[in-house]
């Protein structure tokens, strides 16, 4: 990353400054760098405000939440249910809350949700009443896969420098 | 939880949905997002041993991190599907179809999509996942002057994509 103004030593210039800057990530030096760049460079300025606006969208974006049907299927058999996970208003669509037992929700701690509506309540109603685990059990059917899967580290070297050129957005669906 | 190291049950219910939406934003869609989590809770399973109090959304994130480079790799060096011969195939991928309409946040998914993955973890790994530049170098394996940098690209790349969208 050369001639773009990217990269620079300490205490030297860089445009990436600017996001550390926005981040509150730039040390005291580099702050007075910045401050002073941008006050005599309004293109300077208006790059940082870009960058302010790029990562206060992403900043923005709603928490996602997974179909209750995955969560159902995670945590089969451990005494949670999907509500557990989920947000309440990930399941609104206006049906009535699901009736769950008292002992299953006092076991998995649901107190502290209160509404869950709607087809994704339905499916967290089947975790909760046929699925009904023993709390301390930790038996998720996700274990089945570990023989599958060997525990790769990805940290002894740059984890994404080689993943520059790429072109394809591939999807990981088997 | 005990000596501060949670359950695995506890860092389901209380994380779930925290390692869901780093995975959804990685991977842009709900299948791979769903893979990544899975997996991720099988690492999560077998590492809460050696897990040592400390952030645990900065462990999980890179957890799930690792997870969704790992499957990059790994369709990099077999991939699973012969490429179309449509010439755009090259194109970025359209905003998830199961993604709900939300507008503007669906514009916002699918430039994040179009990143390289260079720039999109660590944009990801601050924006969404809330962590330090010091957690992503860490996690990344990088310098955290090459964070920085990648951070920075990326917004930059970011906005020019938003605002060729609104054009």
């Amino acid at each position: 990353m050369t001639g773009n103004g990217m990269t620079g030593q300490p205490g030297q210039w860089s445009e990436d400054l600017l996001s550390a800057y926005a981040d509150g990530e730039a040390t005291a030096e580099q702050r007075a760098l910045v401050e002073a760049r941008i006050a005599e460079s309004p293109s300077l300025r208006a790059v940082l405000e870009e960058i302010e606006a790029a990562r206060d969208a992403v900043r923005a974006l709603p928490q996602r939440d997974a179909p209750p049907e995955f969560w159902a299927r995670i945590l089969d058999g451990t005494g949670l249910d999907t509500r557990d996970v989920m947000a309440p208003a990930a399941a609104d669509a206006g049906a009535p809350a699901p009736v769950v037992s008292l002992e299953t929700r006092r076991a998995s701690r649901l107190s502290r949700w209160v509404a869950v509506a709607g087809g994704a309540a339905a499916a967290a109603v089947i975790a909760a009443v046929v699925l009904v685990p023993s709390p301390k059990q930790v038996d998720p059917p996700v274990a089945s896969f570990t023989d599958a899967h060997a525990v790769r580290n990805s940290l002894d070297s740059d984890a994404v420098a080689s993943l520059a050129p790429l072109a394809l957005q591939a999807g990981f669906r088997r | 939880m005990t000596d501060g190291v949670p359950t695995w049950e506890e860092v389901a219910r209380d994380h779930g949905r925290f390692l869901y939406s780093v995975a959804y934003r990685l991977s842009g869609n709900d299948d791979d997002a769903q893979d990544l989590v899975q997996e991720a809770l099988i690492r999560v399973r077998r590492g809460l041993e050696r897990y040592e109090p400390g952030s645990l959304e900065g462990w999980l994130a890179r957890i799930v991190t690792n997870v969704f480079l790992d499957e990059v790799r790994r369709k990099r060096r077999r991939p699973t599907s012969a490429l179309p011969e449509d010439p755009e195939w090259v194109l970025p991928p359209s905003p998830a179809a199961d993604e709900v309409s939300m507008g503007l946040s669906d514009d916002i998914q699918a430039a994040l999509a179009t990143l390289p993955e260079e720039f999109r973890v660590p944009v990801v790994l601050c924006d969404v996942a809330d962590q330090s530049y010091e957690q992503i170098a860490r996690a990344l394996g990088v310098p955290v002057g090459t964070v920085r940098s990648r951070i920075h690209r990326g917004r930059r790349l970011l906005r020019s994509l938003l605002t060729e969208g609104a054009a």
